[in-house]
């Protein structure tokens, strides 16, 4: 059988986020949050892990010479996380996808009926699809309602 | 069999297929037929748009209005999310270096 090790494990990773933001949500450090979301955080964390192991593996292989010891090898993996962290965000859920498609659908249905004459579609469409591109600009920096604009 | 079908839709289009059920019924044999396979084959675009197409103006922003909090919603959660993940991270690391001195 196919060795793989635990922490690149969906299942693993997956348990320990479960088990840690159940602790966070039971001592009100953050609000309940989906399994679907918990699931993308653990999607994240082993993309990183793989990808920092790849880098390691390569920059293994360019400068084989030189042996890279125990605390080194452990300290690039780290400073790989750390930069890869810089880039690693939560994508787009499933709902958030859904829900951008069918508003799309809605601005494309005010527009038809602004230019068929609806004054409402335009006026109020207009108004509400500008809403609509600002939430999704405040999605796309990673800003909650809460957050200063 | 249409509120059969209007429950296999997602959560969030729910209201507005049970409010213009009305319109549903009155479309002609067919394009129920064809409504009915865009539901079964999950295109949920397809589904909505031959439904806003039938509701008034109002209604259209209404829906909208109701899409716009719920992003709000979702936005507040990935941003939270976004948090969680930096903290995860940033405590691995934190551990990570503990480690590192205690080798050292």
């Amino acid at each position: 059988m196919h060795e793989k090790k635990w922490y690149k494990s969906k299942g693993v990773v997956g348990s320990l986020l479960t088990m840690i933001t159940g602790i966070l949500v039971s001592f009100g450090a953050i609000e309940q949050i989906s399994q679907s979301e918990i699931d993308s955080v653990g999607d994240n964390i082993i993309g990183l892990i793989v990808a920092a192991e790849g880098l390691i593996a390569f920059i293994g292989r360019v400068f084989a010479k030189s042996k890279i010891k125990g605390p080194g090898k452990a300290a690039g993996v780290l400073l790989l996380i750390i930069v890869l962290t810089g880039c690693g965000k939560v994508q787009m859920s499933p709902d958030y996808a859904r829900r951008l498609e069918i508003s799309a659908v809605n601005a494309a249905e005010l527009n038809r009926r602004c230019q068929a004459g609806d004054d409402e579609a335009c006026k109020q469409g207009l108004q509400i699809t500008s809403e609509t591109l600002n939430l999704l600009v405040d999605g796309l920096h990673g800003r909650g309602p809460d957050d200063v604009k | 069999m249409l509120n059969d079908l209007i429950g296999k839709l997602p959560e969030e289009l729910q209201p507005s297929a049970k409010k213009y059920a009305g319109a549903i019924v009155d479309m002609g044999v067919e394009d129920i037929k064809s409504w009915s396979q865009m539901i079964a084959d999950q295109d949920w675009v397809s589904a909505y748009t031959t439904l806003a197409a039938r509701m008034n103006t109002e209604d259209l922003i209404e829906a909208q209005r109701e899409f716009n909090r719920e992003f709000e919603m979702l936005n507040g959660r990935n941003a939270k999310l976004i948090e969680l993940n930096k903290m995860i991270v940033t405590d691995a690391v934190k551990v990570g270096l503990s480690l590192l001195k205690v080798n050292v």
